[in-house]
């Protein structure tokens, strides 16, 4: 038998509750929105002109692009890749599985510095990957590839991990009903699973996103940090930092957190709209 | 339509989940499979479905083999034991998704769901989505979404395992009902006794991947062939007598076979089910009649009321020579025990608790002889033939079937080892004695062991190969799962053995055996030989310790004596080894028995101190028994 909730106790009396909410507030605005404000403030004591200008200058515009494509591009692949990577292990026994589900957690352990130098090694001109790339006038390091090559590997986790305890919960006998009533393997897939799936894979994609949107050390390494060729929104507001260029570099700065922020909110409201249905 | 399962076989490694399945299921009917969980008849059903394969035999569907065929395209209806609903469809695209997998309008498939749901009831809740519903509701929507594409057979597992007691009732008369209207062939697993007679046109009883026995639930329940189909289902009391003169001798009572009775040879026991309203109390001793089979006197020892009947518990001491099976004997039990049913009020009859009664039988049932099948191992022929002279002697002693199973790691060899093993066998059981006898050959020892859970065997026969000292790790190992996995009680045979008239029994410190006891106590009385039961204590004992085991010492001894068997006890201080081997000379004992306890780590012959020292010093043949509680 369950015992009765002892009601004469709450678990937190009213002040203790009080309490913690301001902490939790308090700890949330110093570590997250006095920064943010800050930056506006930077920002706005200069004019909301030059915000716009330090954002339309043509380098500025261009990391701005290339983050988005290689973005897209990452967003994509490694979409695709994690949901296969999940499949593969939560629903197939083959040797080498441990190796392999320890192996994906390596992004996340390793530093994206030294993720860059390992891609840098592997596809550099001296390399045999390289140099057998070059043969067809492809070149990897402080190119795009690269870049995307290097954003790849430190998202990779993402979808991926996600992914996988949901299919776990998910269980088998779906499928095999899908089966049993007539529907083919990848009918089963597109109708049965990955609509079960779906909030693991949307998750995994939005931390892909911002990831990707953000990510500095490993594509600093890679690129070679060219203006208007490899130079990336994060780089950008790097190198404008270091040229004492504070309002380009706020300005940048404000825009990207703002991308970011507002895939947040999308998501957070997407989720919010099924949530009633699951 | 109806399905033919034929000889399905499937293993995972040694581990035997199918075990030879055969039986035909007719069109229209209602069929139960039977069976505690993990007894392998949920793997039976997924064969069925196509969701796994079988390693050997096959499924015919009105005289097709679909054995290999994808469950796709068997037009086969399932519905799981969590009925596992698409849950971000709702009702009507649950019931509707094999429809349009077939590229049925959606008009078409709409009428036919909205008919499918009036037949489960369920009409009007088209656009409620799984987790809307109650576990009825869903599972009404599993049955509709598996009937929707009309399939020939519908499958189901456990359907009504998750629901509560109410609903479960009210869930049955409705599968019932569709059966009736639509008149499908179905399946259903359970292992739910009441539920499989409620709804059952026949029922298949599966034990540890075998298919018992199949027949209605009449048949089952009055007309059993095996013990344990006889105790699963239902209440009832099996007792063992035997065949002497013809007759069945159950204690000093003497019943004549009852017609179509299955022939038992002169001496073997003979198992009897009556079920306990049969059963015939009355407070004035008992008349023989036609009908009424005397039973002996005896004491009420329980009386519980249950509303329309009554169940009491009688204890008599008349049946001396006769083993209880069911109710199944406590280890301290002297007295066999009857249960009964009496219907209605018996208040005015006033029976009391410790009251002497008379009882009879108005009818009972004998079911198939059973007997001790056994499994002899011959890995190696002039050594076998030790082994052959000793099994001989327990065939001729309990008159049962023995299978010998040769194996020969060298493919070529086989022609002439099987001839050899021919020539032998006939020399060891020649004449009659040679009907008992099967032979097969095996490549390893794996194929032995699958051999041994497979082949309902009772007791397993092996030789410890050339240096008994030192068996190899193989054959250790191999005898080591028998035990351990398969639990099958096993002699090992170490050199030529003249005789077998005197069993010792030896249990040691820790907890004292009962599962040998027991089995030792069955052998004893098919083999006709006396059993001494020795407690070893290697250290002195305390007047606690001497109490506790002499309890134990004089329950084993009024077990054996109750099957019929001469019994003596003893206790010995000191080395193991050394009062074994005392024993064996004072007594004449001619096979020694020991428990091989349940424990954390595989039982190992060599790494347990006990029975690897007997092994070591003493040349006797040794039964291990696995316990089992």
């Amino acid at each position: 038998m369950f015992s009765q909730p002892n009601k004469s106790k709450p678990a937190l009396k009213p002040y203790g509750k009080y309490l913690l909410i301001t902490l939790v507030i308090c700890w949330f605005s110093l570590l997250i929105l006095a920064p943010v404000l800050g930056m506006v403030r930077e920002l706005f004591s200069a004019g909301l002109k030059r915000f716009f200008t330090e954002v339309s200058t043509p380098e500025a515009l261009f990391s701005f692009l290339l983050t988005l494509k290689v973005t897209l591009i990452v967003i994509v692949i490694n979409t695709v890749m994690g949901i296969l990577l999940a499949i593969t292990l939560v629903k197939h026994q083959f040797k080498g599985k441990l190796l392999l589900e320890g192996l994906i957690d390596l992004p996340f352990a390793v530093s994206p510095v030294v993720a860059g130098f390992m891609i840098s090694i592997m596809f550099g001109p001296n390399s045999w990957i390289g140099s057998w790339l070059e043969n067809f006038d492809i070149k990897v390091v402080y190119s795009i590839p690269g870049i995307t090559i290097a954003t790849l590997f430190v998202t990779l986790p993402f979808v991926a991990r996600e992914v996988m305890p949901v299919l776990k919960q998910f269980g088998i006998e779906s499928e095999e009903t899908a089966y049993i009533l007539g529907a083919n393997q990848w009918q089963t897939f597109w109708m049965i699973t990955l609509p079960s799936i779906k909030w693991g894979v949307l998750y995994g994609f939005t931390l892909t996103m911002a990831r990707a949107i953000g990510e500095f050390g490993a594509v600093l390494v890679v690129s070679g940090n060219i203006i208007n060729k490899t130079q990336t929104a994060t780089l950008y507001i790097h190198q404008e930092f270091t040229d004492f260029n504070f309002a380009g570099a706020y300005a940048a700065s404000l825009l990207l957190a703002l991308i970011s922020f507002i895939i947040l909110i999308v998501m957070q409201s997407f989720y919010k709209s099924n949530e009633i249905k699951l | 339509m109806s399905i033919k399962l034929t000889k399905l076989q499937k293993h995972y490694g040694t581990n035997v989940v199918v075990n030879n399945v055969s039986t035909e299921i007719k069109d229209g009917e209602l069929f139960v499979l039977l069976g505690a969980s993990g007894s392998g008849k949920s793997t039976i059903l997924r064969i069925i479905a196509g969701l796994t394969f079988p390693d050997s035999g096959s499924v015919e569907v009105s005289g097709k083999d679909i054995t290999f065929l994808r469950p796709q395209d068997r037009g086969i209806g399932f519905v799981f034991q969590n009925y596992s609903l698409f849950q971000h469809l709702n009702v009507y695209k649950n019931v509707e998704f094999g429809l349009r997998i077939k590229k049925i309008s959606k008009k078409e498939c709409r009428i036919r769901s909205e008919e499918l749901l009036d037949i489960v009831g369920l009409t009007g809740f088209g656009n409620r989505y799984p987790k809307q519903l109650s576990g009825g509701q869903q599972q009404r929507v599993a049955v509709a979404r598996a009937l929707a594409s009309q399939p020939a057979v519908l499958l189901l597992d456990e359907p009504f395992g998750a629901l509560d007691v109410k609903i479960r009732a009210r869930m049955r008369t409705r599968l019932k009902e569709i059966q009736h209207r639509l008149n499908v062939t179905m399946i259903l697993v359970t292992h739910d006794q009441e539920e499989a007679f409620e709804l059952a046109d026949r029922i298949g009883i599966v034990d540890r991947g075998h298919l018992l026995e199949v027949g209605t639930p009449e048949t089952l329940y009055h007309r059993p062939r095996h013990a344990f189909v006889a105790t699963f289902v239902g209440g009832g009391n099996v007792l063992i007598g035997k065949t002497i003169n013809g007759q069945i001798q159950l204690g000093k009572h003497s019943f004549s076979f009852p017609t179509n009775t299955p022939y038992h040879e002169e001496g073997v026991p003979v198992r009897i089910l009556f079920r306990p309203e049969t059963v015939l109390v009355s407070d004035h001793p008992l008349k023989p009649s036609e009908n009424l089979y005397i039973l002996g006197k005896g004491n009420i020892t329980d009386i519980l009321f249950s509303g329309s009947q009554t169940k009491l518990m009688v204890e008599t001491g008349e049946l001396i020579g006769v083993r209880p099976l069911a109710p199944r004997p406590t280890f301290d039990q002297a007295h066999t025990k009857i249960e009964i049913i009496k219907q209605g009020i018996i208040k005015k009859e006033g029976l009391k608790i410790g009251q002497e009664v008379w009882l009879g039988i108005k009818e009972f049932h004998v079911l198939d002889p059973g007997g001790i099948k056994l499994l002899i191992i011959i890995d190696n022929l002039q050594l076998g033939e030790i082994l052959l002279d000793f099994a001989r002697r327990i065939v001729q002693k309990a008159l049962t079937p023995a299978t010998i199973f040769g194996i020969v790691n060298n493919p070529k060899k086989i022609n002439q080892f099987h001839e050899q093993l021919t020539s032998v066998t006939e020399k060891y059981f020649p004449g009659k004695l040679h009907d008992k006898v099967h032979l097969t050959i095996g490549k390893n020892y794996d194929d032995v062991l699958i051999e041994a859970k497979t082949g309902n065997y009772d007791l397993v026969l092996a030789k410890m190969s050339e240096h008994p000292r030192k068996p190899s790790k193989d054959f250790e190992s191999m005898i080591s799962q028998i035990i351990d996995d398969a639990r099958l009680p096993t002699i090992i045979v170490q050199t030529p053995t003249n005789k077998l008239e005197t069993v010792l029994i030896c249990t040691t410190a820790g907890e004292p055996g009962k599962s040998d006891v027991r089995f030792t106590g069955r052998l004893a009385r098919r083999l006709k030989t006396s059993i001494k039961v020795l407690y070893i204590a290697r250290y002195g004992l305390t007047s606690a310790e001497k109490k506790r085991i002499n309890t134990h010492l004089q329950n084993s001894l009024t077990l054996i004596e109750n099957l019929g068997v001469k019994c003596t006890i003893d206790i010995k201080e000191g080395n193991a080894v050394e009062a074994i081997r005392s024993t064996i000379a004072s007594d004449k004992c001619d096979l020694i028995v020991v428990g091989a306890p349940i424990q954390d780590r595989p039982f190992s012959l060599k790494h347990h101190d006990f029975i690897g020292s007997i092994f070591n010093n003493i040349n006797n043949p040794i039964l291990i028994v696995p316990m089992v509680e």
